[in-house]
């Protein structure tokens, strides 16, 4: 009775926001479907997808809440509209956590096919069913910003969706087309900053790869033409801290397309050593060398 | 005040006054089939001169010259002659004062597949900006906007899937115009086409703050011949109207007796016909008791370039990212100074956000 009850609220909930013309919230987080069935021990899919309601949002960040009738087999994010995370989705103590922005914002997509600005994927989650029950995917600490400069969080609406873990149940067609394509071209840079992995020469890297994701990075650095890969995150601190070996760096999609492109010194070719901090041994010597003036003039001021 | 308007088609083109953006496909008529029916070695409307639209079946056909068609076929507000300004007469079949550039729609490859799959940005801005275009947060592709201020990006080589791009202008005092966004769904064997755009002002102020009835100077670049309306503090009554001239300059003379005391803002919109750009970007000034005049600055000092070099891109995004969630960020790290590294720092650098 109650699981009735819900999804009938949930499914009124999801029309009244689709509908409504004024809307109340400027994000709507909600599930499609917003009612799933899975057989116990099979497979099924459920994407978590934002609507701006016209209004354009640069980052969103929160948790999905896995029922424990339920585990979670794969999170994809290849057609998310985030194209840079801060966190990228993870399973951690039952909750799925994400936290990514969009530069120049998001207000909906459109395409060749309607009038509407559409809803945008944020990433699915591919699971599996455990136990026999009726449970939830909820939201839990959801957030998003608006893009206004000001990082002005914006009022948010979150859909719930049931899931249903049955004896037998249908077992879910694969119909995703195979990967063929590589991750999309894009270009690294080695840089040096004070501020960050401190003042190590490193490279930093991301591409997007829209069939199946960037399933890892790799970076090689020589000075002889033979590549040796590693495995790397953005930033790598690079091996040889100089900006005269060539860097290479690697993407890898899930299904095996590689894209490698050569990385360049800062941007433009020359080295990005902008220091936005001082470092701390600019302040230990200005330190010695007032105390040292100090001393001087007090000394000379004693003597004449 | 009105904000922008979007309204997508497939198949058709179709305008209205609100109809800002328009997104056309591929379709199965001879002038939308991507097929140089006629052996012209031109293919499909608009490049096929015997196209009239995308809706005509037939490439023979002699069309009407677009400055004589009543359509607004370059979308820039003003329709056939003598009030396009680029039409030379009412014969003129191109109300573009420049040919639209070649393209994997109008010949080269034959219509293959990759020349297909593209995306194309038309519209207006102020003349010979500096433009740059950003899939994903990675400038692109740049190219300056002709005399008119008219410009066409296009993109090819792109898988199917659904894209963020980004394009903004640079004008000919290095200002730089506020960004615009478009979330586009890219399908495979399809050309989508986002026209309409008309771009953002750029804004500058003389002074931060003003004395109370003094003048404050608001100026920047903007449409040609477009009037620009300027909004305080979001209300949606303007203060002032300024008209662009043919560099696309404008510049008003704000007396500042009528707004109070304290901090405020204002913004700029340029409107030329019945089409509305985007809001500017917002700057902040003070009514005080005394002028306060800008200071020569670097144009580039957005608080969030935290490693100065006049971008916000992927290297801000690293060291602002090595310090999420950490104590002890340096302070210009810490964008908004709120003593943590969160994703509101990462909300406002995707607002300067330059690639």
């Amino acid at each position: 009775m109650y699981r009735v009850l819900f999804l009938q609220l949930a499914i009124i909930h999801t029309l009244l926001f689709c509908i409504c013309t004024t809307p109340l919230y400027a994000a709507t987080y909600y599930f499609d479907p917003v009612h799933n069935e899975v057989g116990e021990g099979q497979v099924n899919e459920v994407a978590v997808l934002v609507n701006t309601n016209g209004e354009y949002i640069n980052a969103f960040e929160g948790a999905v809440v896995i029922p424990d009738t339920v585990s979670v087999v794969d999170v994809k994010t290849n057609d998310s509209v985030v194209d840079l995370w801060l966190s990228a989705p993870a399973l951690t103590d039952g909750r799925i956590t994400f936290s990514g922005i969009v530069p120049g914002g998001f207000d909906g997509i459109r395409s060749a096919y309607g009038d509407e600005r559409k809803s945008g994927i944020l990433l699915r989650i591919v699971y599996k069913g455990e136990h026999v029950g009726s449970e939830s995917f909820m939201f839990e600490d959801m957030k998003a910003y608006l893009h206004d400069g000001k990082a002005t969080e914006a009022e948010v609406d979150l859909v719930p969706a049931v899931v249903d873990v049955v004896r037998g149940g249908i077992k879910r067609e694969e119909t995703e087309k195979k990967d063929t394509v590589k991750p999309e071209v894009f270009e690294p840079y080695i840089v040096q900053d004070n501020a960050l992995a401190d003042s190590a020469y490193v490279v930093v890297f991301h591409t997007s790869d829209r069939g199946s994701g960037v399933a890892y990075y790799e970076v090689s650095e020589t000075s002889t033409g033979e590549k040796k890969w590693v495995r790397a995150n953005s930033p790598f601190v690079l091996k040889y801290q100089t900006c005269s070996n060539d860097v290479y760096v690697k993407a890898v999609d899930y299904a095996g397309n590689e894209r490698v492109v050569q990385a360049v010194c800062g941007e433009d070719g020359r080295i990005v050593q902008a220091f936005s901090v001082l470092p701390k041994w600019f302040w230990y010597v200005a330190a010695l060398l007032f105390v040292l003036l100090l001393f001087v003039y007090i000394r000379r001021s004693r003597t004449g | 005040m009105c904000c922008w308007f979007y309204t997508v088609h497939a198949q058709t083109l179709q305008e209205s006054s609100d109809e800002m953006l328009i997104v056309t496909i591929l379709g199965d008529t001879a002038c939308s089939d991507g097929v140089d029916n006629d052996g012209d070695t031109f293919i499909d409307f608009p490049n096929d001169p015997g196209c009239g639209s995308y809706t005509d079946d037939d490439e023979n056909d002699a069309p009407i010259p677009q400055c004589s068609d009543g359509i607004d076929n370059d979308s820039d507000g003003l329709i056939d002659y003598p009030n396009d300004t680029g039409c030379d007469d009412a014969n003129d079949d191109n109300e573009y004062v420049y040919s639209p550039p070649p393209s994997g729609g109008s010949g080269g490859s034959g219509g293959s597949s990759p020349d297909k799959t593209a995306v194309r940005f038309r519209g207006l801005t102020f003349p010979e900006a500096e433009l740059s275009l950003l899939k994903s947060g990675q400038v692109i592709e740049t190219d300056t906007a002709n005399s008119l201020g008219e410009f066409d990006l296009r993109l090819s080589d792109l898988a199917e899937g659904q894209y963020n791009f980004v394009i903004f202008g640079i004008d000919s005092e290095e200002l730089r115009s506020e960004t615009s966004a478009f979330n586009v769904s890219i399908e495979e064997d399809v050309t989508t086409s986002v026209t309409g755009i008309y771009m953002p002002p750029t804004i500058r102020l003389d002074k931060i703050q003003v004395k109370n009835g003094n003048i404050l100077t608001v100026d920047g670049y903007a449409m040609p011949y477009a009037e620009v309306y300027l909004y305080v503090d979001g209300d949606i009554d303007t203060v002032g109207v300024a008209t662009s001239s043919a560099a696309g300059k404008w510049l008003y003379e704000l007396n500042t007796g009528s707004i109070g005391y304290g901090d405020h803002t204002i913004r700029a919109q340029a409107v030329k016909g019945s089409f509305e750009s985007m809001l500017s970007n917002s700057l902040s000034f003070k009514i005080g008791l005394s002028d306060i005049f800008q200071t020569v600055t670097d144009s580039c000092g957005s608080v969030a370039d935290v490693n100065y070099d006049c971008r916000v891109n992927l290297i801000d995004f690293s060291i602002v990212a090595f310090w999420y969630k950490k104590d002890g960020a340096p302070s210009n790290v810490d964008i908004n100074n709120d003593g943590v590294v969160d994703i509101k720092d990462f909300s406002i650098m995707a607002y300067h956000w330059t690639g």
